[in-house]
């Protein structure tokens, strides 16, 4: 199922971001993540995104970023989510 | 395997040496030989380096092999991004070569060379190619994945001046509080980046819990960066200014490997039209510091600066490859091991030598002197054949000194200074291991001139001084030593506060006189600063001593001359030879010793009145118009001498860094050579000794550490 | 709407500060004192707006800077305070810190001393 992500998605508000995506995460193979409203984000979110695809991948499950902005991207890039 | 290592790295070397031009003159030439050649050497190196077992070498070298392969068919043009990759790859060859810094410098430049590699046997040439990595997108993600990089490929695609960048690595360890008021590390690490480009990053996730035990509001993780910029590293660490208190950052500028090899060859080119009156030395000087800085090549600037005319560079690029292949087919390679094992059998043979000399005292009359004769002119052979030896270990001082240009000007950028390095005699000749332990030493006390000893550039301007302040690296040779000078014409070293700080110390008494360089020898003092501020660079109180150790190591001795308002000198004095000393052999007793020659100058019997005790300076010797300390070698080694009194037995006045020193000896058996053998630990922790010898009579003779001596006697 | 709180008991210190952040796209909000501020705040809050920085003074009277910034802490961990701080201010970081500032300026400030500082909290 898609999700579309809060424009205001940081530190402050992502031990919620947290919470939800681990309850989907029981329910859902695969999870796409609408970025089209998120102009940036902060490590906090990343990080989360990271440990979620780790996850995923040892359970056959997927998580899929949708609408990335440059730079996000970019941003991915640095915080090493490509690796 | 290793011994094919071994061979393989002398082999690549001489490759490497041989190659460098023949790229530089592809440039020019464009011409098929040279591309064929190149095309030979890298073969060759991929070959051997598969044999030596050094798989990522030879992973390299095959894919620089297709490069030049494609460029032998035609089907890609020589241009100066070509030349850049191919110049480039030798450097990071000879890295890998010489195993340095596998971690930092070599993997950063590997990584952009293989890309740059790539680009180019796609594209023909760099205009495709993404500076930064491009990253593969993760099987997760189906949204393509592109490095965003327009903001960092202008500033790539400007690389003529490769000289002003200098290459950072930072590594950051975050706490996992950081989060708290508002920091985001991710937003720290991007003003970091928007300073240079990326060469390469590792994120530490290893920290980073599972999704299950996440806690969100904690950062886990941790970067390794290494990145180019053109900013000096003071403006890289205020990126961290406000996280200070939430990280652990370290930032070290690993430049300094980068740049140093090509400039050897271009200097030669330089050094061929100096001989030839072509140029004079402040033109070539001049070339050479705005090659360092705009990049060009030698040859193109002479010509530009009207110094030399097409032809006159041309016969001299001519006479360059002339000397190249001259060099090619006349030499050998040997490893430096072999000619220490050469230096080592020659010991023996001068050790043998003293043997017949000793033997030769036990007989009588016309037979001895012949063979005293005999034994005097093989001597001379000897002598002859161990300066040949140790010539061929030599090698000028010119590099070593040439590397600081771009140190001093990085330095004095950092301290906003305007200064200028002016080195002479690059051509003295120095032996390979000094001149790799000189490296550390020159490097910090031109540091201490920069920082310390050049005044601002406002201070100069009121002193009435030249706004262009000056550090001289000087070498020569005199009376079988060599001489290295670090001269700044700055302010001076100031007396009274060395005096004060010394006070406060304890080394001296607020009463006492002492002499200028007796004063400044305290500056070498572990811990003795009289920085008021902590400098950037050095003025920490940590340095000066290392660096008299280092030259002790030498065996040499360094002075510090100076003069206020006017600038200060360091004189570093060394043997030039490391493992044969000239000594003179003395008795006490039933034991001998050395006194090396270099220190000593002059031995004498004081009479009665010239010897007492003074107060806080124990015994001495009033020798012209000065009271030096006298030592009782018996009493020092606790050993039985035959004489107790310095009025009968004899006092050798010898000479160290920071004052003269009288040993009472019992007798002087004569000058010799001697050959130095390394000792155990044990024995060479005592102050007094600085190695041991073995004798003609194969006793072993104890060599004194005169500078050890004199440290444990003044403090 | 994300807010920035500008807090200083000079109108002209919070209007110079104004006229060179407004350009980051951000909305205003001005208070004279740390009292003063953390009521505004609870009004941002409460209509449901973000708050991306505050900045803040740290003499002022009825409440002083480092007296806002603990008594913001309470409730607020995330958000960056951004101290202003005089030449011999070393003291008021070292508070400013330990009460739970984020980072600091020192007064007088240049525009793009002051823009840097902003932009290493916001974009």
């Amino acid at each position: 199922m898609t999700i579309e992500v809060n424009e205001n998605i940081g530190v402050k508000t992502v031990k919620k971001f947290y919470l939800e995506l681990k309850e989907l995460l029981k329910k859902e193979a695969e999870i796409i993540l609408d970025l089209q409203n998120v102009k940036r984000l902060d490590l906090s979110v990343v990080q989360v995104l990271i440990a979620a695809n780790r996850e995923c991948m040892k359970n056959n499950k997927s998580i899929k970023l949708k609408s990335v902005s440059k730079d996000i991207k970019r941003q991915l890039y640095l915080a090493g989510f490509s690796n | 395997m290793e011994g094919l290592r071994e061979i393989f790295t002398g082999e690549a070397q001489e490759i490497l040496q041989n190659l460098e031009p023949e790229i530089v003159n592809l440039e020019e030439t464009k011409s098929p030989d040279a591309v064929n050649k190149i095309f030979r050497s890298v073969h060759t190196l991929k070959g051997s380096s598969g044999m030596a077992g050094l798989m990522e070498l030879s992973e390299f070298t095959h894919k620089l092999e297709n490069l030049m392969d494609a460029v032998r068919g035609g089907s890609l043009q020589v241009d100066g991004d070509l030349i850049d990759i191919l110049l480039n790859s030798m450097d990071w060859i000879r890295m890998n070569v010489a195993g340095t810094d596998k971690s930092d410098v070599t993997e950063t430049l590997k990584i952009q060379l293989l890309s740059q590699i790539d680009a180019y046997m796609q594209n023909g040439n760099l205009s495709g190619h993404l500076q930064v990595p491009a990253y593969n997108s993760l099987s997760a993600i189906n949204s393509e994945v592109i490095a965003d990089n327009t903001s960092v490929k202008s500033s790539a695609t400007d690389n003529s001046d490769e000289t002003a960048y200098r290459f950072y690595r930072i590594k950051v360890v975050f706490k996992e509080s950081v989060f708290r008021n508002g920091i985001d590390p991710l937003m720290i690490i991007e003003d970091l980046v928007s300073l240079g480009r990326i060469s390469r990053r590792v994120v530490d996730k290893r920290k980073l819990p599972d999704f299950e035990n996440l806690d969100p509001e904690k950062c886990f993780l941790n970067w390794d960066i290494i990145m180019r910029s053109g900013y000096d590293i003071s403006k890289i660490e205020d990126t961290f200014i406000f996280v200070r208190d939430h990280s652990t950052v370290k930032i070290n500028d690993i430049t300094e490997a980068f740049n140093a090899p090509r400039n050897l060859e271009v200097q030669k080119l330089g050094e061929i039209m100096l001989s030839k009156n072509i140029i004079n030395k402040q033109e070539l000087d001049k070339v050479l510091e705005t090659q360092k800085q705009s990049g060009k090549k030698i040859a193109e600037l002479m010509i530009e600066k009207g110094y030399a005319s097409d032809e006159e560079v041309k016969s001299a690029l001519e006479e360059q490859d002339k000397i190249k292949k001259k060099i090619e087919s006349s030499s050998i390679r040997v490893s430096t091991g072999k000619l220490d094992k050469l230096l080592n059998l020659l010991g023996e043979i001068i050790i043998g030598q003293s043997a017949i000399m000793r033997a030769a005292e036990g007989i009588e009359g016309d037979e001895a002197e012949r063979v005293v004769s005999a034994v005097n002119g093989l001597d001379r052979t000897t002598r002859e054949f161990q300066e040949n030896l140790m010539g061929i270990r030599m090698i000028p001082i010119g590099p070593t000194f040439e590397q600081f240009r771009r140190f001093v000007r990085d330095t004095a950028k950092i301290f906003n200074k305007d200064i200028k390095l002016v080195i002479e005699g690059a051509e003295t000749e120095l032996d390979k291991t000094v001149i790799e332990k000189l490296n550390d030493p020159l490097k910090h006390m031109i540091r201490n001139s920069i920082d310390h000893g050049i005044e601002s550039t406002e201070e100069r301007k009121k002193s009435g001084k030249n706004l262009n302040a000056e550090i001289f690296l000087k070498a020569y040779h005199q009376e079988g030593s060599v001489y290295v000078e670090v001269r700044d014409d700055g302010r001076g070293i100031d007396k009274l506060r060395v005096r004060k700080k010394a006070e406060q110390l304890g080394f001296i008494k607020h009463s006492d006189e002492i002499s200028d360089e007796n004063l400044f020898s305290f500056l070498f003092m572990p811990g003795f600063s009289t920085a008021e501020k902590v400098g950037d660079l050095s003025g920490r109180g940590v340095g000066m001593d290392v660096v008299k150790t280092n030259i002790d190591e030498l065996r040499g001795t360094i002075k510090i001359e100076s003069e206020k308002g006017r600038g200060t000198v360091f004189t570093i004095k060394l043997p030039l030879t490391l493992a044969i000393i000239d000594g003179m052999l003395i008795r006490v007793g039933e034991h001998k010793y050395v006194i090396p020659l270099l220190s000593i100058v002059e031995s004498i019997r004081p009479a009665k009145k010239e010897v007492k005790t003074i107060k806080g300076q124990g015994e001495v010797v009033y020798i012209r118009g000065q009271y030096v300390s006298l030592i009782r070698l018996y009493e020092l080694f606790r050993i039985k001498s035959e004489y107790t009194d310095p009025c009968n037995s004899l006092v050798v006045i010898v000479e160290a860094n920071n004052g003269m020193l009288a040993l009472m000896v019992d007798e002087l058996i004569g000058q010799q050579q001697i050959v130095i053998k390394s000792m155990d630990s044990e024995l060479t922790k005592n102050r007094a000794i600085s190695g041991a010898s073995i004798l003609g009579d194969g006793k072993i003779a104890l060599i004194l550490d005169i500078h050890g001596l004199a440290g444990d006697v003044i403090h | 709407m994300d807010y920035v709180m500008i807090i200083d008991d000079s109108v002209t210190i919070r209007k110079s500060i104004e006229l060179v952040i407004k350009n980051l796209g951000v909305a205003i909000k001005h208070a004279q004192n740390g009292k003063e501020a953390l009521n505004v705040i609870k009004g941002i809050k409460e209509s449901g707006d973000n708050l991306s920085l505050c900045i803040t003074d740290v003499n002022m009277p009825v409440m002083d800077g480092i007296t806002f910034v603990k008594e913001f802490r309470k409730d607020d961990r995330f958000t960056p305070v951004l101290m202003l701080t005089t030449e011999a201010g070393e003291a008021a970081i070292n508070a400013g810190k330990e009460a739970g500032a984020s980072g600091w300026i020192v007064k007088p400030f240049r525009t793009d001393q002051l823009i840097d500082a902003v932009k290493k909290f916001i974009r």
